[in-house]
């Protein structure tokens, strides 16, 4: 026993009860702080990831929010469909890099079949990353009913190369819902984990989607219409030469009538704006909350611990000890206690997430990194850190300057 | 050192607690390896006797020297520094730390007097045996009798080798044997140490052991002038 924080150390340990109901005092409601920072800044991250791939989102007449949703995320649905044509004259534009037809109709066990292009394992990122890569297999092919399929969709509906499945009518899982038996799709190629919306998505040929609808329409017109059919897509996702052109294009194409012109990443934002944004003060708040009430509880257990070890102090004090050293003996422990706390918070906030982080995926396709640091992780910890050193210090220095101790 | 080296001299010392209550001290010298009993009532001054000469409280006039090294005047830090390094003490009531075991309390002793920690548990080991207590070491002190905390205190003390050891009643919590075994231990351990050994009491019996005995309401008078010299 001879130096100050083995003592500090001993002194706390021997009163361990206390000490670890003080600890998790102070590691839980750090935790909180960091759960909600780091799945608030993946999740934002993952949002903007995804929205951040094509330029625009071309459909049909409703809200930008609704065609950036459900073509990009496959989240809600669509508002109707437009003319294949106009895909081909994007296609065809000369502003245009690259222009995905997305068909939907259909799901297998709640994932969205996807009608497009093969193009669509071809294309690239912004930043020239691929914007899918095979982990298994092959690309489908056009006029096929192969299909190429994420990589949560694999898993959880235990899907593999060479597996066959039959669509269901609609973008939901519902009980009862048509299934198209007479259209078999085998599972061509198994894409990698992206983290996002692709994770969730059966992309087949667009040509496989017309068939099982035209055949669905072609018995109903029999006792309805008789006007052809015309081939349509439920949007277009849109990749152009330069970025830079998105705004006036979006501008050109809004013109037209019977087309809704989405630029997703705008979107993307505003919805961080009107939804997450509350949340970072709810986050805020509870951060607020935390520095509160763990200064609370240090401040107590140190106040608790000065009333009774008055006569130690003493003792301390006839040994030779300076009131100085009495002082640093407390502050190694209040140190360690708030050091060990925030870490242990710190920790336990990540293998929450870590331990959470399946049933994200389950749910929503998200891919969370646990062990990333969140932007202003360190500096909410080192704050909290700060504050609670000072509370608990706060009675030792009154103490100690009413030559108390 | 030469045996009449004084351990201890004060000289008109004064100090005041409140403008009503105000002590005087006019001289008292103690040479080293004296051993001198100090009897008192409850009131007469014991403790605030005992605390200017372990430097725990100055005061405000005088002379008070520790081994040649002057205490009033000085700055608490000082005092502190003197306190470790040439007074050892032992109280009534032992004043263990509970927290620590017996090697810890007696290592705790040694670290804030700031001598040598080298050799630190031999030196343990050694004086654990001379109180009788070989083998207590990883013993924490509610596992001790009172006699044997007492002797923790006394192996506390006395690890540091000091120049002067206070005890303050140190067998007040014993019954008449043991306090009688651990007065005999003291003196032993004292003079083998070379340690000045001023020893409270109020058991009559006991200050009689002892070479010199001083009445504490001769020495610290409120207000009272006299010369005592042991």
């Amino acid at each position: 026993m001879n130096s100050l924080p083995k003592m500090s150390w001993r002194l706390m340990w021997s009163r361990r009860w206390v000490t670890l109901a003080t600890l998790l005092a102070l590691a839980l409601p750090t935790a909180l702080s960091v759960i909600l920072l780091v799945v608030r800044h993946q999740t934002e991250g993952a949002l903007k990831k995804d929205a951040g791939d094509f330029d625009l989102v071309v459909g049909a007449k409703g809200g930008a929010m609704q065609l950036t949703l459900s073509s990009l995320y496959h989240l809600g649905m669509p508002s109707g469909n437009i003319p294949y044509a106009d895909y081909q004259a994007l296609k065809n534009d000369e502003r245009v890099k690259a222009a995905l037809p997305i068909a939907l109709g259909d799901n297998y066990e709640g994932y969205r079949i996807v009608g497009t292009d093969p193009l669509i394992l071809d294309l690239q990122k912004h930043d020239e990353s691929p914007l899918l890569t095979l982990k298994e297999g092959r690309n489908f092919t056009p006029g096929t009913f192969e299909a190429v399929i994420g990589a949560q969709v694999a898993e959880r509906a235990n899907l593999s190369i060479g597996s066959t499945f039959h669509g269901s009518h609609g973008l939901l899982q519902l009980p009862g819902s048509e299934q198209h038996t007479n259209f078999t799709y085998e599972v061509v190629g198994l894409l990698k984990p992206t983290g996002g919306s692709h994770d969730r998505a059966i992309y087949t040929a667009l040509d496989s989607v017309w068939k099982v609808h035209h055949i669905q329409e072609s018995i109903h017109q029999v006792f309805q219409n008789p006007t052809p059919l015309n081939k349509e897509v439920t949007s277009v996702l849109v990749q152009l030469k330069s970025a830079g052109m998105r705004l006036w294009m979006a501008d050109e194409l809004k013109k037209r009538p019977n087309l809704m012109v989405a630029v997703p990443i705008n979107e993307i934002l505003s919805l961080s704006r009107i939804y997450l944004a509350p949340f970072q003060k709810l986050l805020f708040l509870i951060t607020i909350g935390v520095i509160i009430v763990s200064s609370l509880v240090i401040l107590l257990a140190m106040w608790q611990a000065l009333e009774r070890r008055q006569a130690s102090f003493l003792t301390l004090r006839s040994l030779g000890a300076s009131r100085s050293e009495i002082l640093r003996l407390l502050f190694y422990e209040v140190a360690l206690l708030v050091i060990i706390g925030i870490t242990a918070g710190a920790l336990l906030g990540h293998l929450t997430v870590q331990a959470l982080s399946g049933l994200i995926y389950q749910r929503t396709g998200l891919i969370l990194n646990a062990w990333a640091l969140a932007p202003g992780e360190l500096l909410t910890l080192l704050t909290i850190t700060l504050v609670l050193l000072l509370a608990g210090l706060t009675p030792v220095i009154t103490l100690y300057r009413q030559r108390a101790l | 050192m030469p045996s009449d080296h004084l351990a201890l001299s004060l000289n008109q010392v004064r100090g005041a607690f409140s403008p009503e209550q105000t002590y005087h001290i006019p001289e008292l010298t103690i040479k080293h390896g004296a051993q001198i009993a100090l009897l008192g009532k409850s009131g007469s001054g014991k403790s605030t006797l005992l605390n200017l000469l372990s430097g725990m409280i100055g005061a405000s006039d005088g002379s008070i020297k520790i081994h040649d090294q002057e205490l009033v005047g000085r700055s608490e830090a000082a005092r502190d520094k003197i306190r470790r390094e040439h007074i050892g003490m032992i109280f009534q009531t032992y004043q263990l730390l509970p927290e620590f075991t017996v090697a810890e309390n007696i290592q705790i002793g040694n670290y804030f007097s700031g001598q040598d920690q080298s050799k630190l548990s031999e030196r343990i080991t050694e004086i654990l045996a001379k109180v009788d207590l070989a083998g207590y070491g990883d013993r924490y002190p509610n596992a001790l009798s009172v006699g044997q905390q007492q002797r923790v205190a006394i192996a506390r003390a006395l690890i540091k080798q000091p120049a002067v050891l206070l005890a303050d009643e140190p067998t007040g919590a014993l019954d008449q044997e043991t306090g009688s075994r651990i007065c005999t231990l003291l003196q032993t351990l004292a003079k083998e140490s070379g340690s000045t050994l001023i020893f409270v009491t109020h058991d009559q019996s006991l200050a009689q052991r002892f070479p010199s005995q001083l009445q504490v309401s001769d020495l610290l008078q409120w207000n009272n002038p006299e010369k005592k010299t042991a």
